[in-house]
């Protein structure tokens, strides 16, 4: 059964806090450690669309990362059951002088995908996008939106049973918009497990219904996704004290 | 994960990744241009020819006669010394790979090894030119170049990992590296000949760059096998592995920083 079970997991990480003048007048840095995730206990199993609330910097990024294992905690358990597909930084690893195909079948390798799977994966993406002969020019080629087109399909081409998701996934142009939505749409329903971190209430409304409110890397709120975006906006920066009604 | 010969492992099971990268790297360095990954054979036979005329006017012999020891060390040290300087930028340069997927630290160093490598592979295309043309005999010895990327592809994991974690803690360094590589390279025996005794043979004995550079140079073209040489490399190389594996803890704790 597919899950993710977070057990008091506390994770640092060096900050610079501490800048000073070094002798050549220029300014120099010290870094400490910061717990950036506190004591997180999170349970989420099969079914559960989870959104996640909380101001900037208070950790959600971080708890998507060590949800998805990129990141692992310093104290605590992280247990997941289910192959996870992330989408934090779409156009992570591109190469502005490769071609859309080239990039495509980069993706497809650093995902360890083989033979027939890695082609069918750059053949859905050709298609997908739309771009045309495009596809077989250098990225640095592109216009804003073609690129988008092409992060958003490589982003969306291959989904697994848990999807993490920071900020939603932007789309291009109108034309494309709507057949973007569409594959969303397909995503979201077919993931036994997401986890969308946004600010856009309006947004997690749509795909959740559990939300979790994070602030200062802690849980401060679990519960429903009405009452944790009522939760946050009364306390948008306050109140650590956990509450859960879930 | 972070166990003992963790990282070794990670560079076996990664390999298709970490090699696909460095392939990639080198397409994208040389994409639009005419020869392609063979600009830095290029660029090697005009230093292996300037640096053999210059040290062939100095030294009153035939202008060639040194052409093929500075076309087979300098072929070595542009692989030493590459994967030293390129360790500076290692994680900083890859940071939307190290907060974006699941890959080792450790691949990105195999990357950037497995990248120099293949320019290796290229520039050993002008070694066996430059000995045509300057009418030295070609042999099999030449194949002890391959073990021989491999001892140095491998050495140089741990100080090349080294200097990638320390540029978080010490910036400068990848400012003074450069210039610390290039003071090596005048402590190397590449421009001379490691004497028996003497300053420049005590530099020699702490140098593992020369170890090798010298070792390959006895082999090749001299065909005299230092077996007390290749203890030196073979030692140091299981050294680099080991502290390499020991790092494992320290390696994860890079993303932490980026």
């Amino acid at each position: 059964m597919t899950h993710i079970n977070l057990r008091n997991v506390t994770f640092n990480r060096k900050l610079e806090v501490d800048k000073h003048r070094n002798m050549s007048g220029g300014s120099a840095s010290r870094k400490r450690h910061r717990d950036v995730i506190q004591n997180v206990t999170i349970s989420i199993s099969d079914g559960e669309r989870v959104g996640l609330l909380g101001p900037n910097g208070a950790g959600k990024t971080t708890l998507l990362r060590l949800m998805a294992g990129i990141f692992r905690p310093d104290k605590g358990s992280v247990v997941r059951e289910g192959e996870v597909s992330t989408f934090l930084d779409g156009g992570f690893g591109f190469d502005q002088q490769l071609t859309g195909r080239s990039n495509c079948e980069s993706r497809a390798i650093m995902a360890r995908m083989r033979g027939v799977r890695a082609k069918e994966m750059v053949k859905w993406v050709e298609e997908f996008t739309e771009l045309g002969d495009y596809f077989d020019q250098p990225v640095r080629t592109y216009s804003t939106g073609m690129i988008m087109r092409l992060v958003f399909a490589i982003g969306t081409a291959q989904t697994h049973q848990i999807l993490l998701i920071d900020e939603g996934l932007s789309t291009a142009d109108a034309h494309f918009q709507t057949k973007a939505l569409g594959r969303l749409r397909e995503m979201y329903n077919n993931a036994p497990i997401i986890v969308l971190a946004s600010h856009s209430i309006a947004l997690l409304k749509q795909h959740c219904q559990r939300g979790i409110v994070i602030i200062d890397g802690q849980v401060a709120f679990d519960g429903t996704l009405e009452s944790a975006s009522e939760f946050y906006s009364q306390h948008p920066r306050g109140n650590h004290e956990v509450s859960r009604v879930w | 994960m972070n166990t003992f010969f963790s990282p070794l492992n990670q560079i076996v099971v990664e390999r298709r990744i970490w090699s696909h990268l460095g392939w990639r790297d080198l397409k994208s360095r040389y994409v639009r241009t005419i020869i392609g990954p063979w600009w830095s054979a290029a660029n090697l036979i005009t230093v292996v020819f300037g640096m053999s005329l210059a040290v062939g006017l100095l030294s009153n012999t035939r202008t060639l006669s040194e052409a093929p020891r500075i076309a087979l060390v300098l072929a070595l040290w542009t692989l030493i010394s590459s994967n030293l300087v390129e360790a500076v930028d290692l994680f900083e340069g890859e940071k939307g790979l190290l907060l974006n997927m699941e890959i080792a630290e450790v691949s990105l160093i195999a990357r950037m090894v497995w990248r120099n490598t293949l320019i290796f592979a290229h520039n050993i295309a002008v070694i066996i030119l430059v000995f045509l043309i300057a009418g030295q005999d070609l042999n099999t010895r030449l194949l002890i170049l391959l073990p021989i990327a491999f001892v140095i592809s491998a050495g140089t994991l741990f100080p090349a990992y080294a200097f990638a974690r320390s540029i978080f803690f010490l910036r400068d360094l990848k400012t003074i590296l450069p210039s610390v590589i290039q003071l090596v390279f005048f402590l190397t025996p590449i421009l001379w000949i490691p004497p028996s005794s003497g300053p420049m043979a005590v530099i020699f004995a702490i140098n593992p760059a020369g170890w090798v550079i010298e070792f390959a140079r006895l082999f090749i073209l001299e065909n005299i096998f230092d077996s007390y040489l290749l203890v030196k490399m073979l030692m140091f190389t299981f050294a680099s592995l080991l502290l390499i594996s020991l790092s494992a803890k320290s390696m994860y704790s890079i993303r932490k920083l980026l």
